[in-house]
């Protein structure tokens, strides 16, 4: 299966726009975005995403929890996702992929690179599968 | 005639007693002379009277008998004095240092115990000036500094000019031996006069107070440094035997002053690598460097240790280490770090949006851009990225300061090493019209390092180089073999590092004026860094610079002697990441393994 549904959760305004040219105009993905996680928990079970975009810090829910909250809805148990953040603890990362993230983009990124980056993972996530 | 000479040599007798009240044989010798004199002078007078009461016949009888008892109380005289003044002069050759010299201050005569003393013989000396003995005793001052004495020592010609002008000169002093040695003496050097009044030669005396001069220094200065925070060492130059310890030195051994007997500094901390050490202080063996400092871990914490040579006062040599402990140094540090690291981490979320922004503006994707405007958006690129660089570089250093760094340490061949670094630098050099040129390599250098990490010290030291070069010249590259070392160096021609700058330019923030009074543009943050990958590679970086002339940032890493094609995994962190720092940074994704 090709990817092609991206939720998106990131809290900048600024992020957000920069992320969607680069999915959009450069990658040609379907994308959907929002602010919060309050917000996306609203929206995924409408958007239904193949694949979750996440920022790592987020004021009242992070990243993590977010995630943690979709797993727990079974139409989202196996979706996967990415994390991106600017945070590079080596603790923070391990744990989290160790819970099944495909991968840690992290930022500044290159909005040239990173659908070709989200694509790769999703690849390997698939040939693995 | 006679009168006279026995008064000269009761006077002689007199004088030399006063000179040496301590002479036992010279006290007892003074009061039976002093007898025998006024013993001599009535027997003489009454021989007067005699004449003119005695029968003519029996007049010179009594004057034959009276001449032959003046005779025999004469030569019994004589021999006394004789005897008195031999046992005088043993008791004195005996006891203290004897030189003669004459009127200008050359030796005649020594005894014994002044060859024993300062290791002259007779033959060496007859003829010399005394001055040999006075030749600069820099050392002596020094002394003096430390213990407080004011002007131990005398100058030659300070006594020369007491002992010229009929005085007699008595002080301590501080001499040469042949060998070089101080030796302390305490000195009583007194002129001889003819009849006529005229100085014919000088007589010193003197005895070694070396020990005694010594042991109170030493007293001292114990005394001195056992109030220190600081700790000390002191240990000698070739056997590293420890002569000293202070007592936080002693503190951070867990020893008494008892203990340090028999152990050398090598006993002082369990990961003591004597090589190592030794490749340390070699620049104060060859006299080129004063002082040799290094930040280091002992069992207790970070220390930080000064090192330099230093002559005890028996004038032998020994190494001087001061340690201070640095652990609060360092936590404030890390607190600094981590504030930095902060911030950093916060300027990161704007610098995204910066970067994407520009990034796609100049990919075109949202529409196409006049050469003006595109001219302009690369400005703001560039500036961006290099504020990126900083906030990365404070991360990458708190990061290693924390040891969360992780290095894969590979068989690195520095020749191919510098190559690519030349290949890759070169752009850069291009921009600022500076040229890298790779001197000749000798053999095969192998380490084993990083690649990407050690790059990352090139490219700083080569940037270096080129910004603080002049409009066209040359920056050279190589590697030197040094012992047990690999030695890469870069040498540029431009204004040089002042020698001020030594101690601080390895640390964060630093930026100093070159010798031309002009600071270059940089993070502050570059020669930190290189510093502490080069410490991670068990290595050493530093620099010398002839200001004007041409400056050398070098590093040194161990020569790799294991078997070819094997890998070795840097203890800088055992843990298993997938942070490897900027290199893995840049490749943005981290996969799951």
């Amino acid at each position: 299966m090709a990817l092609k549904k991206i939720l998106h959760v990131d809290d900048d305004q600024d992020i957000r726009t920069i992320t969607q040219m680069s999915l959009e105009m450069v990658g040609g993905f379907e994308l959907q975005q929002c602010a919060s996680g309050k917000e996306a928990l609203i929206v995924a079970p409408q958007f239904q995403p193949d694949l979750l975009l996440l920022d790592v810090m987020m004021p009242e829910m992070s990243g993590e929890e977010l995630w943690h909250k979709l797993m727990e809805m079974p139409e989202f148990a196996a979706t996967p996702a990415i994390f991106m953040t600017a945070k590079v603890e080596k603790s923070f990362l391990t744990h989290l992929l160790v819970d099944g993230a495909l991968a840690i983009v992290e930022k500044p990124f290159d909005p040239m690179e990173l659908s070709q980056q989200i694509t790769e993972a999703w690849t390997a996530h698939r040939n693995a599968a | 005639m006679k009168f006279s000479k026995v008064n000269m040599i009761g006077m002689s007798a007199l004088f030399l007693n006063s000179t040496f009240p301590t002479s036992a044989g010279a006290e007892e010798a003074g009061p039976d002379v002093l007898v025998n004199m006024s013993a001599l002078a009535p027997s003489l007078w009454l021989a007067v009277p005699a004449v003119g009461l005695c029968m003519f016949g029996s007049w010179a009888t009594a004057r034959r008998l009276q001449n032959r008892k003046y005779r025999q109380s004469t030569r019994l005289l004589q021999r006394r004095f004789d005897k008195e003044i031999r046992l005088l002069d043993s008791a004195i050759d005996q006891h203290s240092i004897v030189s003669i010299a004459d009127r200008d201050g050359n030796f005649i005569k020594v005894n014994k115990n002044f060859e024993d003393a300062f290791g002259y013989s007779n033959d060496d000396l007859a003829g010399q000036s005394i001055s040999v003995l006075y030749e600069t005793v820099e050392d002596g001052a020094d002394m003096a500094d430390v213990t407080g004495n004011a002007d131990p020592q005398a100058s030659f010609s300070e006594v020369h000019h007491a002992i010229s002008s009929g005085k007699v000169w008595s002080g301590e002093q501080t001499l040469r031996r042949a060998n070089g040695e101080l030796i302390y003496v305490m000195s009583t050097v007194l002129p001889h006069f003819d009849d006529d009044g005229n100085h014919v030669q000088t007589v010193s005396l003197r005895s070694d107070i070396t020990q005694k001069r010594t042991s109170e220094i030493q007293r001292q200065l114990t005394r001195m440094l056992d109030e220190l925070q600081d700790e000390v060492f002191l240990y000698e130059v070739d056997t590293l035997n420890i002569s000293y310890l202070n007592k936080s030195a002693l503190a951070r051994c867990d020893w008494t002053v008892e203990d340090v007997v028999g152990k050398t500094i090598a006993d002082t901390s369990r990961g003591f690598s004597i090589p190592a050490f030794r490749q340390h202080v070699a620049p104060l063996m060859d006299g080129s460097r004063d002082v040799v400092s290094i930040e280091t871990r002992h069992e207790k914490g970070p220390v930080e240790v000064k090192t330099r040579i230093f002559t005890d006062p028996s004038g032998k040599k020994v190494f001087l280490s001061v340690l201070r402990d640095t652990s609060e140094r360092k936590e404030l540090q890390v607190v600094k770090m981590d504030t930095m690291a902060r911030v950093s981490h916060e300027l990161r979320t704007p610098l995204t949006s910066i970067k994407g922004a520009l990034r796609l503006i100049q990919s075109g994707v949202a529409g196409k851009l006049t050469p003006e405007l595109q001219g302009m958006i690369d400005i703001a690129a560039r500036n961006s990225d290099r504020l990126l660089l900083m906030v990365d570089d404070i991360l990458i250093l708190e990061k290693m300061n924390a040891n969360k760094a992780k290095f894969e340490m590979q068989k690195t061949n520095l020749k191919a090493f510098l190559q690519d670094a030349v290949s890759i630098n070169q752009g850069f050099g291009d921009e600022l019209g500076v040229r890298f040129v790779m001197d000749d390599v000798p053999g095969q250098p192998i380490i084993s390092g990083n690649s990407d990490r050690l790059m990352q010290v090139m490219t700083n030291l080569m940037s270096n180089a080129a910004k603080y070069s002049p409009k066209g010249a040359d920056v050279r590259v190589g590697i030197e073999d040094k012992d047990d070392n690999w030695r890469v160096y870069v040498t540029d021609f431009g204004p040089g590092v002042p020698e001020s700058a030594r101690a601080t330019i390895f640390d964060s923030f630093t930026q100093f004026a070159a010798a031309d009074g002009t600071t270059r543009s940089g993070t502050g943050l570059g020669l930190q860094i290189c510093r502490k990958i080069v410490d991670l590679h068990d290595g050493r970086i530093s620099f010398r610079s002839e200001p004007g002339k041409q400056t050398t940032f070098y590093f040194d890493l161990p020569k790799l002697s294991t078997p070819p094609d094997l890998v070795v995994v840097s203890t800088a962190n055992q843990a298993r990441s997938a942070q490897t720092g900027r290199s893995t940074e840049k490749s943005d994704l981290v996969r799951k393994a």
